[in-house]
């Protein structure tokens, strides 16, 4: 079964004004794309160049739908679409493209993804 | 680098703000649809000329590796797409050993894009509009500009319309009309966006896609734009065919069709039709067949359509009155008139609108299939296909092997034109209820004539009449006119016709038919009925039967 260790550290939390103890993640590493490639290469027994290529067309494929305002389904991975950080306004003269601050990629796990993530063991450390 | 189009309206709702509830305009990222796993498969594939297999392959190559890592702690770069980390959120505790597993109440997976794949979001051109609390448009547009037609005739790449730009911006007078044409072919990815609109409301038409070797026509010819319709939004991807309506609507006076042929090479068709003043108010009804051969749906604002299901949207409830493999039928409302058009490789219901006191808006509908187009007498072939002309009240209607079709328009509108298409002839029906005075012609393939009636105006207040009934064909002549009552026409075959009224009565209110035959026979029409409901007219030669008719009379 996965699992993933937790570590506890102790900070101030703004919200209540006090030192408290926060649970996090205890990321072992970040693993390069590289390896993630020769890895999946390995175990699929397909070229890591046909990898490579998959996921360029793949990201390609989503720059092309994305932004222009359609959603992505994924496959086992999720979801992407778009997302907006705007402000709001009072009257609909002020309505106007300048009121939107950031335009964010929003990835939405599938299902699966998801049941794999709950699955998770959480371990503390 | 890819330029994106990105719609963002702002939509009037209430907000809690400073702690209290005030309406103000917030932003809502629109999602036109959402593009299925296997489209993106299929698009990537044929851009990057990478065979479809391998890219599932190694994506599922690459979901094993994140499943393996990211489940045991580790981040993970997926090549060119970005960073998958595990995460958590849990509650913060005053006393460490309260913290850990025990206060995590989410877990769940982050993802950071990779550089290039955000700073393609910074080069998307964003569009904003204000919209009102039921999503409607609240920009009102200059009406100083005349009637703007877009006709794009695209390469191969779907990228032309894209970088084109989705969204056109159009703006009409009163009693005004445009034409959004796509002509193939277009590998079912073009993209383009109209806005409609007057200085009395506005008009929204999305059309995102269409198949191949298709045409899409959005006409609303000579009628004042009191009507108000809201983000068709259709989709074309392989095989299916989507179109939604997002938003209510209100329809005072007007009439919109969307026509267009999927992949499959079945037609589509979507209809807003006028006579209904009252606010419209969503209630999506689904069915599906699984080989629907024939539909029927009219009374209801269609907003998905798909090869091997129905669903539309409709405030009168439609009723499924029969559902199968091979057909749907959907109750007809008494101010619609239906054209069925059905044979083996179309399918196609057109609805056409009266309004309140029964009369046909004036209006133009076309319509195209097996990306055939035909419109305003431009005629195309196909294979082993009739073809007939019709002209009614001195405008052309162009037939070109009618198929099942039963239609029953009102035909009173001046200069009303209706196109069809379709396989094979049987069944034709007419209302006549407002017919003014025109000439009924029935060509053949070559542009002979095979026969005409001179249909006579009359009073539509009174008893339906034909004062005076003539027809002229390849040896047929017709002698004497009915003393009164309507008039049914039709029925032919395209070869050397011979044109005999070989038996007819007609009795005040009833109907004369008359038909052709082919090579050397003789066509027979006997019209027995004389109720003004429903009548029956078949057509044999040789005593086979050509076709059957039903007469849909009504009383003024």
């Amino acid at each position: 079964m996965p699992a993933v260790n937790l570590r506890k550290t102790r900070q101030r939390v703004a919200v209540v004004d006090e030192q408290r103890y926060l649970t996090r993640v205890d990321r072992y590493s970040t693993i390069p794309a590289k390896e993630v490639v020769a890895y999946a290469s390995q175990s699929a027994n397909i070229p890591e160049s046909s990898i490579t290529n998959a996921a360029l067309a793949i990201r390609q494929a989503i720059e092309y739908f994305v932004i222009n305002g359609h959603h992505v389904n994924l496959g086992r991975f999720g979801f992407l679409g778009i997302s907006i950080r705007a402000k709001s306004c009072f009257t609909k003269s002020d309505v106007s493209a300048d009121l939107i601050q950031q335009v964010k990629l929003r990835y939405r796990p599938s299902t699966e993804v998801q049941a794999l993530i709950d699955s998770v063991e959480l371990k503390n450390a | 680098m890819t330029q994106g189009n990105l719609r963002v309206p702002f939509v009037l709702r209430p907000v809690a703000y400073l702690g209290q509830q005030q309406n103000r305009y917030v932003a809502t990222a629109e999602r036109y649809s959402t593009i299925g796993y296997d489209d993106i498969v299929a698009y990537a594939s044929r851009a990057a000329h990478v065979p479809e297999s391998s890219i599932t392959m190694a994506m599922d190559a690459l979901f094993d590796a994140l499943n393996y890592f990211v489940c045991n702690g580790h981040g993970v770069q997926l090549p060119n797409l970005g960073t998958f980390t595990f995460g958590i959120n849990a509650k913060s505790q005053v006393e460490e050993s309260a913290a850990g597993a025990d206060a995590v109440y989410r877990t769940k997976i982050n993802f950071r894009p990779v550089k290039e794949l955000m700073a393609v979001l910074a080069n998307v051109a964003i569009t904003s509009e204000p919209l009102n609390p039921n999503g409607l448009s609240e920009n009102v547009v200059s009406d100083n500009l005349k009637v703007r037609t877009i006709v794009a005739s695209g390469p191969k790449s779907p990228k032309f319309f894209l970088e084109q730009g989705r969204a056109y911006a159009l703006t009409a007078d009163k009693a005004s009309k445009f034409t959004v044409q796509l002509n193939g072919p277009i590998d079912g990815e073009a993209y383009m966006d109209v806005k409609y609109r007057s200085n009395f409301e506005s008009q929204i038409v999305r059309l995102n896609g269409t198949p191949k070797g298709s045409t899409i026509i959005f006409d609303a010819n000579d009628l004042p734009p009191v009507f108000e319709l809201e983000a068709i939004n259709m989709t074309f991807f392989s095989n299916l065919v989507q179109t939604k309506y997002r938003q209510d609507y209100s329809v005072d006076r007007g009439y919109a069709v969307l026509l267009g042929v999927n992949f499959m090479g079945q037609a589509v068709a979507v209809s807003n039709y006028g006579g209904v003043r009252e606010k419209v108010t969503a209630q999506k009804f689904v069915t599906n067949v699984s080989s629907n051969r024939t539909l029927y749906l009219t009374g209801a604002n269609l907003v998905e359509l798909r090869n091997l299901g129905v669903s539309f949207d409709t405030g009168e409830s439609p009723v499924v009155t029969k559902k199968g493999d091979t057909v749907v039928e959907v109750s007809v409302p008494a101010n619609v008139r239906v054209i069925t058009i059905k044979s083996e490789y179309l399918d196609v219901t057109l609805m056409i609108p009266v309004d309140e006191e029964g009369r046909l808006a004036p209006h133009v509908t076309s319509l195209s299939a097996n990306g055939v187009t035909i419109y305003n007498g431009e005629s195309s072939t196909i294979e082993e296909e009739k073809e007939y002309r019709f002209t009614l009240g001195g405008v052309n209607l162009d037939l070109i092997k009618l198929s099942a079709a039963t239609f029953a328009p009102d035909i009173r509108a001046k200069g009303a034109v209706i196109e069809i298409i379709s396989q094979e002839s049987t069944e034709v029906v007419f209302d006549m209820k407002h017919a003014q005075t025109g000439n009924f012609t029935i060509m053949d393939n070559k542009g002979a004539t095979l026969f005409e009636v001179e249909l006579e105006a009359y009073d539509p207040s009174s008893t339906p009449q034909i004062y005076s009934v003539g027809g002229v064909g390849n040896g047929g002549v017709i002698s004497s006119a009915p003393s009164s009552g309507n008039l049914l026409v039709l029925g032919t075959d395209n070869l050397t016709p011979t044109i005999k009224i070989g038996n007819w009565s007609i009795t005040r209110g009833s109907v004369m038919g008359f038909g052709s035959t082919g090579h050397d026979g003789e066509a027979t029409i006997d019209i027995k009925s004389t109720s003004r409901v429903n009548n029956k007219l078949r057509c044999t030669v040789d005593g086979s039967v050509i076709f059957e008719a039903t007469i849909d009379f009504v009383n003024a």
